[in-house]
């Protein structure tokens, strides 16, 4: 038997009601606000702060910078200056339609450590020295190689 | 034009241009010191361009020493692909955030980066950069994203 993983529509009455009572207006200014808590964001990682760093170049605590990227924030005219100017940008940038968004971001550290090779490390040729455009190879050429250290977040 | 499976979609993209966005090279002041170990802090970003399909990857590299006291040299590369079934991986999320697949983030690092390998060795080959040769990174390292590894 094969068992359905798809999700299922809800309907509920209850819910259908709810609905009713939000007004189009309604709507739009709680899709203005998720948009605008969104820019924000995502001007924040484009200069490549965290919460706790952005909170500081705002002076507010993080927990403030939690409830702001809520969606649920009215901000004050004051506070979207504040935010403007920490942020390096124009106020009306914070209301401009996004053209490019920073999706992923990731720093990672690799190490190489260059050991004495046990195996012969060149690429064997018909004859002693091969000429490619304006590389030399040799067999007798030695090649060190790096091996790979990941540090782990 | 490359093709990889993410559970029913298909995903569909090809490489439309790698731009050298900088490089640098700084030889350290100290006599007769052969640098062999190298350090590479690597800093990764996906930026998307929805109405033109396009996903930016940005790779820049700084190489360090062993203690990571100098910086050696520097690169930057941008990696510019475009997804031909754009509408149907990338989803627009309720706040206007775009989702991208994971397998698609990784697959698209990882091609990054060994671009980048290799442009590196281009730009620094015969220099005494010769022999720092990015290793070869596992792609589970760009799970997680947001995550920033402090150093």
């Amino acid at each position: 038997m094969t068992k359905s993983t798809k999700a299922r529509k809800y309907n509920s009455s209850k819910l259908q009601e709810l609905f009713s009572e939000v007004t189009p207006l309604e709507m739009e200014q709680t899709k203005t606000k998720m948009q605008l808590a969104a820019r924000i964001e995502d001007l924040m990682r484009s200069n490549g702060w965290n919460k706790s760093q952005f909170a500081e170049k705002v002076n507010k605590n993080p927990s403030e910078i939690t409830k702001w990227f809520s969606g649920t924030q009215n901000f004050t005219t004051d506070v979207l200056t504040e935010i403007a100017f920490a942020l390096g940008v124009d106020i009306a940038t914070l209301f401009g339609k996004k053209q490019i968004q920073v999706i992923y971001r990731k720093e990672i550290v690799v190490r190489s450590i260059v050991t004495q090779p046990t195996i012969i490390l060149t690429t064997p040729m018909s004859q002693d020295v091969e000429v490619y455009g304006n590389y030399l190879f040799s067999r007798n050429q030695k090649s060190e190689m790096p091996i790979t250290q990941i540090f782990k977040s | 034009m490359g093709k990889i499976k993410n559970k029913d979609i298909k995903i569909e993209f090809q490489v439309r241009a790698i731009e050298l966005l900088n490089s640098s090279l700084q030889l350290p002041a100290i006599p007769n010191a052969s640098i062999t170990n190298f350090n590479f802090n690597i800093s990764i970003e996906s930026r998307v361009d929805a109405p033109n399909k396009l996903v930016f990857v940005i790779v820049h590299i700084d190489i360090k020493n062993d203690d990571q006291s100098l910086v050696l040299g520097a690169l930057s590369v941008s990696c510019i692909y475009e997804i031909a079934n754009f509408e149907e991986v990338i989803t627009v999320e309720a706040d206007g955030k775009l989702d991208l697949p994971q397998l698609l983030i990784e697959t698209l690092n990882s091609i990054s980066i060994s671009t980048t390998r290799g442009v590196m060795f281009s730009m620094f080959k015969g220099t005494f950069l010769h022999n720092a040769i990015l290793p070869i990174i596992d792609p589970k390292q760009f799970q997680s994203p947001q995550t920033v590894i402090d150093k």
